[in-house]
């Protein structure tokens, strides 16, 4: 069985990026633009990684994490943005996370770091 | 908003205050009328009698103007001897009101009291409080015109004297059918008007004081209002600009995320075949994008870092270490240049500082070292100067005026600022190393001349200076 991946990001542009290149890498691929959706998501269906962009409108990353922890779930968790996170939330939520990606650097590691996990 | 305890204390004294002053304002305002009306304007009864006579002839006396404290003026009228009688008289008495049941009683007093009065104004200061002198006014001579006035004629020379308790009179003048009569001391009616004038003033000064305290103290509340409302503009500002960098930041990179991702893919061949000449257009649109984020980033970094908005996380930091793995980075790129790049370490302190931004600045230092520079290659070193951390890095590109040496870590310099110039760069990166070294109580200055090369300087205090 594939590996489930939850891409969760306000952008839908990246999420169709990201989506398509795991997707070509052989992973079964959902996308949630929002957090709320993110969470109703793991409420469903169970995820293995999940993607997961922190400045997003109303739920940002940081309380997804903290939604996720109420539902006892415990997807993998790669944070994944555009600017570093402050560290102070970095030292926060440590642990709660496996990685953290830049994805202004090469997005194209991000399969790697994925199949680091899934390995 | 409530009012504070401090403010309750300086109320309860405030208010009470306010009226008491009030009150004997108005008290004294009113005593002050009361006299006037008793003492200027009620028609009253005299007497005078000729020295060394016995008779006693009434008169009246009515005040013909306002008159003021030093000066009485009106017109004998009912007089029952003429004003001649009194102009040819030695001398002669003058009886106020309050003394006319007793002018027989008090007789003898009167002329013991005469003598000495006539001998010397001092010695009837002196004597008018005496058992005596009391006896002879009759009446406590509080109020109304003089209780007694007496004179005498001295061979053309008029002396005057008033018999009070506490007046005396040094002018007295009836050569005509008004008569006046000038005091020399201030009256008790003066000194009277003059406690409740004071008094007045003092609780209309009160009132004011109290009031420039109250206002004082509104005004203050209000100042402290401002300055919190202020404060809280303030903060709240500071917020959105720190909302706002992050905002731009993010919203800025955020577009350049799927371009970049898809033209990575394309190159990969993860999208199908590519040629040689889309790989090379691809390698462009690659590099434009890699330009576009460092210039993102240079603004968005040199404005937080200007803000103060950085936190660092300081360590322990060995700027060798820091050296070796930028310039091993940079060696690759440097050689694709066909520059070559050597670096050496020679015992430096460690310094306290926060490594991810110190090694931005050296990358800096690198990066711009290889732009200007087309041949030869870059050294750097790291030595002890003193007790600090010394970083040379020198090149042998195309050297900078001397007059250019500090501007260049100005931000938004550039010593070429033709569009056509080579290496590009919007002037951000010198002027963020300078803001961070700095910041890390450093200095980062150049030695350069025009065509010889440039070597930037690092300086930072070692760790034992702390």
């Amino acid at each position: 069985m594939n590996e489930s991946i939850l891409i969760v990001d306000d952008e839908p542009d990246i999420c169709d990026m990201i989506s398509l290149m795991l997707k070509r890498q052989g992973y079964d691929v959902t996308v949630a633009f929002t957090g709320e959706h993110c969470l109703q998501i793991l409420d469903e269906r169970p995820v293995d990684i999940l993607v997961l962009d922190i400045m997003m409108p109303k739920m940002d990353g940081w309380e997804v994490l903290d939604g996720i922890a109420e539902t006892g779930k415990n997807p993998k968790v790669i944070i994944c943005t555009v600017t570093d996170p402050e560290r102070e939330m970095m030292r926060k939520y440590e642990g709660r996370f496996h990685s953290f990606f830049n994805k202004s650097k090469n997005i194209t590691k991000l399969v790697d770091v994925v199949r680091e996990l899934t390995e | 908003m409530p009012m504070s305890s401090h403010n309750k204390i300086l109320a309860s004294f405030v208010i009470p205050f306010i009226l008491l002053s009030i009150i004997i304002g108005f008290g004294g305002s009113l005593i002050i009328s009361l006299k006037d009306i008793e003492t200027k304007s009620i028609r009253t009864e005299y007497y005078w009698r000729e020295l060394h006579t016995s008779t006693f002839k009434r008169f009246s006396f009515q005040p013909t103007g306002p008159g003021n404290d030093e000066l009485w003026r009106g017109q004998m009228v009912g007089f029952e001897s003429s004003l001649e009688d009194l102009r040819t008289a030695r001398g002669g008495w003058f009886l106020g009101p309050e003394i006319d049941d007793r002018i027989n009683r008090s007789y003898n007093v009167w002329e013991v009291t005469k003598r000495k009065l006539l001998e010397c104004n001092e010695l009837y200061m002196q004597t008018r409080k005496s058992e005596e002198m009391s006896l002879a006014t009759g009446s406590n001579g509080s109020y109304g015109p003089a209780s007694a006035v007496g004179w005498e004629n001295q061979g053309g020379n008029t002396r005057w004297q008033v018999f009070r308790l506490n007046d005396s009179l040094t002018n007295f003048d009836v050569s005509g059918d008004v008569f006046t009569a000038s005091l020399s001391q201030i009256t008790d009616e003066i000194r009277t008007k003059v406690r409740y004038l004071i008094y007045a003033i003092i609780s209309s000064m009160s009132l004011i004081s109290a009031a420039i305290i109250y206002s004082g103290f509104l005004v203050s509340k209000r100042a402290d209002e401002a300055i919190r409302q202020q404060v809280q503009q303030l903060q709240e500002m500071d917020k959105l600009k720190d909302d706002f960098l992050r905002n731009i930041s993010h919203e800025l990179k955020s577009p350049i995320v799927p371009l970049k991702g898809y033209v990575n893919m394309i190159c990969g061949g993860a999208l199908g075949d590519v040629t040689p000449e889309q790989k090379e257009a691809l390698d462009v649109c690659e590099k434009s994008c890699a330009r576009l984020e460092d210039l993102i980033d240079g603004l968005v970094n040199l404005t937080r870092l200007e803000s103060g908005k950085i936190e660092y996380e300081m360590e322990d930091v060995s700027i060798e270490t820091v050296l070796e793995e930028v310039a091993a980075r940079y060696r690759i790129v440097a050689e694709k240049k066909g520059l070559n790049i050597e670096w050496s370490a020679d015992g430096a302190p460690h310094i306290r500082g926060d490594r991810k931004y110190l090694i931005s600045v050296v990358e800096n230092i690198f990066t711009n070292a290889i732009k200007f520079t087309s041949e030869g290659g870059i050294s750097a070193r790291v030595f002890a100067d003193g007790d600090n951390a010394h970083l040379e890095v020198k090149d042998t590109g195309e050297g900078i005026d001397k007059m250019y040496h500090e501007k260049v870590f100005e931000r938004l310099f550039q010593v070429d600022s033709s569009p056509r110039r080579e290496g590009g760069g919007l002037g951000f990166g010198l002027a963020i190393s300078k803001k961070i070294v700095e910041d890390h109580g450093g200095r980062i200055w150049v030695e350069s001349e025009k065509g010889r090369g440039s070597t930037f300087h690092m300086e930072l205090p070692g760790l034992h200076h702390e």
